[in-house]
């Protein structure tokens, strides 16, 4: 025969069978979700200053907004929108196989632009990277003439990584105000050429 | 007493006949009583098909995440300047339409090297299957390739397909279907969207047109 169980045992296990359960809730209810899980990896940055993540390092030198833009290529593409014209340095920093500007979004609110890739050789968007050699030139952005006035634009943000799926990697961001900007008719831009500015 | 004696009897008696029922019957019997019930519904006939909505060249069409406009069909040799010089004796059929993108990023557009989103399909050509994706898609401005459509800056597309010289003609009809994406749901292991195949939201009859080598246009 056994001796009989203290009353202390008792209470000291029910203690730890809710200390146990206490501990499970906890982690089930704080695992981070699996969009936070795979998160781009946000480095913030500003406009005329150089900002580095794991593999890309980016300036932007200028933002302008315009109604033609003519690129360096001789293209001069119209839309019934504007574009938002950004000057960019940018270089990869560790490896640059299949490394490429996949990722170039200016972000306005909820809405989202691509940099367009209709200027074709005429803009660095999706261009390949080297490592340690800056490439220089512009990106353009088509946008609704409307959107440059909202309030979201005065803190719009533009966004920059290796890939175009820019999760669990560095994701350079840079706020831009784009309603401090004026609407210019023409502007032409340089074509893309390796070197920093 | 009596009275509940009565009902006793008649309980168990209920309860012996139902227990003699063989299995067969009730099976039959409950399946007889939800194929009656189903005539509710409409019965064994076929589920309705909501037809297509038929629109005109020049209507507007507002999709899921698309909103187009299909401006017209042609005929022409090859668009040399694009380097888009079909095989001997072929032709490209080209379809042209203005494309919105009325969601909050940009989509690209699905033509023969990708899987993205599909936007416009023919159908009634002969030596060329229903539904085949564009074997490219112009942005006509330009003439640059791999469209993508910005959220709310419509854009004006041209549509290409390769057909056979002798296939077609100016005049011969086209069928034009307006896709949208079916949307599952998100997906679970994999990320982003889940999409069936892609459905006709819309369809039009166009004339073909033929502009023949297009250097006067």
């Amino acid at each position: 025969m056994t001796a009989p169980t203290s009353p202390w045992r008792h209470a000291a296990n029910g203690v730890l069978l809710t200390a146990i359960l206490a501990v499970a809730a906890l982690v089930l209810h704080t695992t981070p979700s699996r969009e936070v899980q795979q998160s781009a990896i946000v480095v913030p940055g500003v406009v005329g200053e150089p900002t580095s993540g794991r593999n890309i390092r980016a300036t932007v030198h200028s933002v302008s907004v315009a109604e033609s833009v003519t690129a360096g290529n001789g293209w001069a593409g119209s839309t019934p929108g504007v574009w938002v014209v950004v000057d960019l340095t940018v270089q990869a920093l560790v490896v640059d196989e299949k490394t490429a500007l996949g990722t170039a979004v200016l972000r306005v609110g909820d809405v989202s632009f691509r940099a367009s890739i209709r200027p074709q050789n005429g803009t660095v968007a999706e261009n390949r990277l080297a490592t340690g050699v800056p490439l220089s030139g512009p990106l353009m952005f088509e946008v609704p003439t409307d959107i440059v006035a909202r309030t979201a634009a005065k803190t719009a943000t533009l966004e920059f990584a290796t890939d175009s799926d820019p999760r669990v990697d560095s994701l350079l961001v840079v706020p831009v105000d784009l309603t401090a900007l004026v609407v210019q008719p023409d502007l032409e831009v340089a074509f893309p050429e390796w070197g920093a500015r | 007493m009596t009275n509940r004696g009565v009902r006793g009897s008649r309980r168990q008696r209920a309860r012996l006949l139902f227990d003699r029922l063989p299995t067969k019957w009730l099976i039959t019997s409950v399946s007889a009583v939800l194929l009656a019930l189903s005539a509710v519904v409409g019965g064994l006939d076929d589920a309705p098909v909501v037809p297509v909505p038929v629109i005109e060249a020049g209507d507007s069409h507002a999709g899921t995440e698309l909103t187009i406009v299909v401006n017209g069909a042609l005929l022409i040799d090859a668009f040399p300047e694009q380097s888009i010089v079909p095989d001997e004796g072929n032709r490209l059929l080209v379809v042209r339409a203005t494309v919105e993108n009325t969601t909050a990023e940009p989509r690209r557009l699905a033509d023969g090297s990708t899987a993205d989103t599909d936007s416009i399909g023919i159908a009634g050509i002969p030596g060329l299957a229903d539904g085949e994706p564009p074997e490219r898609i112009l942005v006509i401005d330009d003439g640059s390739d791999r469209a993508v459509v910005q959220p709310g800056v419509p854009v004006e597309l041209a549509y290409l397909w390769e057909v056979a010289g002798d296939a077609v003609g100016e005049g011969d009809p086209v069928t034009v279907n307006l896709m949208d994406r079916d949307f599952i749901s998100e997906g679970r292991l994999t990320y982003g969207g889940l999409y069936g195949a892609p459905l006709v939201s819309a369809t039009l009859e166009l004339a073909l047109g033929d502009v023949g080598a297009g250097a006067n246009e």
